[in-house]
């Protein structure tokens, strides 16, 4: 059995997670109207270690991003991913993750961690499903 | 009888216009969007999301009255 995996809360307590999405979440630039933009990218287990890093994603555009090819990392496992929803909630815009988001996440196998105006939704698994074995990349 | 069960029902092609001048109102060009359409029993549903099936983001979602035109809800996903 492989050994399990950090959750979505393990995760969301993580300082450099927590780093991260703040930092994606800044430039995302949720204020600007005009340039605000989603912003991502990919969590990473060291095996050896049990550290955790993050890679950032190329930046997405107004309410998308591609999430789909995480980098590999020697020696580590992607254990989620993460993203911003930077449009405001005041102007009607929905915060949680959107219906391709949870088909996507689902099928990735990793929980995403959502950043928007609202604080943080999950979607997908609560864990990387299958534990820390597998494919370096989503376990699916 | 109300006179909306004579009132003529409004055709897909009527709807989508009304659908898309709101979606780009809200979400500027929505062409990377592939949308579908269908008449529930409590109106259209018109749903916009992604046509790239491995970019995480959203489109808009409406239920729009299939006599008056009337946009009964909608949901601004991203």
């Amino acid at each position: 059995m492989n050994p399990v995996a950090p959750t979505a809360a393990e995760l969301l307590r993580n300082p450099s997670v927590i780093a991260a999405l703040e930092g994606a979440w800044n430039d995302s630039l949720p204020e600007d109207s005009q340039q605000r933009h989603e912003e991502g990218g990919w969590i990473y287990y060291e095996l050896s270690s049990g550290m955790i890093t993050v890679v950032r994603a190329a930046p997405g555009r107004r309410r998308a991003i591609n999430l789909s090819q995480p980098p590999e990392l020697a020696g580590c496992v992607v254990v989620g991913k993460f993203h911003t929803h930077p449009n405001p909630t005041d102007q009607g815009w929905d915060p949680a993750p959107s219906d391709q988001d949870e088909l996507i996440d689902n099928r990735d196998g990793v929980p995403d961690l959502i950043r928007s105006d609202q604080g943080v939704f999950v979607s997908g698994p609560d864990s990387r499903r299958g534990g820390l074995g597998g494919l370096p990349g989503f376990p699916s | 009888m109300s006179a909306t069960a004579h009132a003529p029902r409004l055709s897909s092609v009527q709807v989508l216009r009304i659908a898309n001048e709101d979606a780009e109102r809200m979400y500027g060009d929505v062409s990377d969007l592939e949308i579908s359409i269908r008449l529930q029993p409590d109106g259209w549903h018109v749903d916009y999301r992604p046509a790239n099936p491995e970019e995480q983001g959203g489109g808009p979602h409406y239920v729009i009255d299939p006599f008056d035109g009337t946009i009964k809800s909608k949901k601004y996903y991203q």
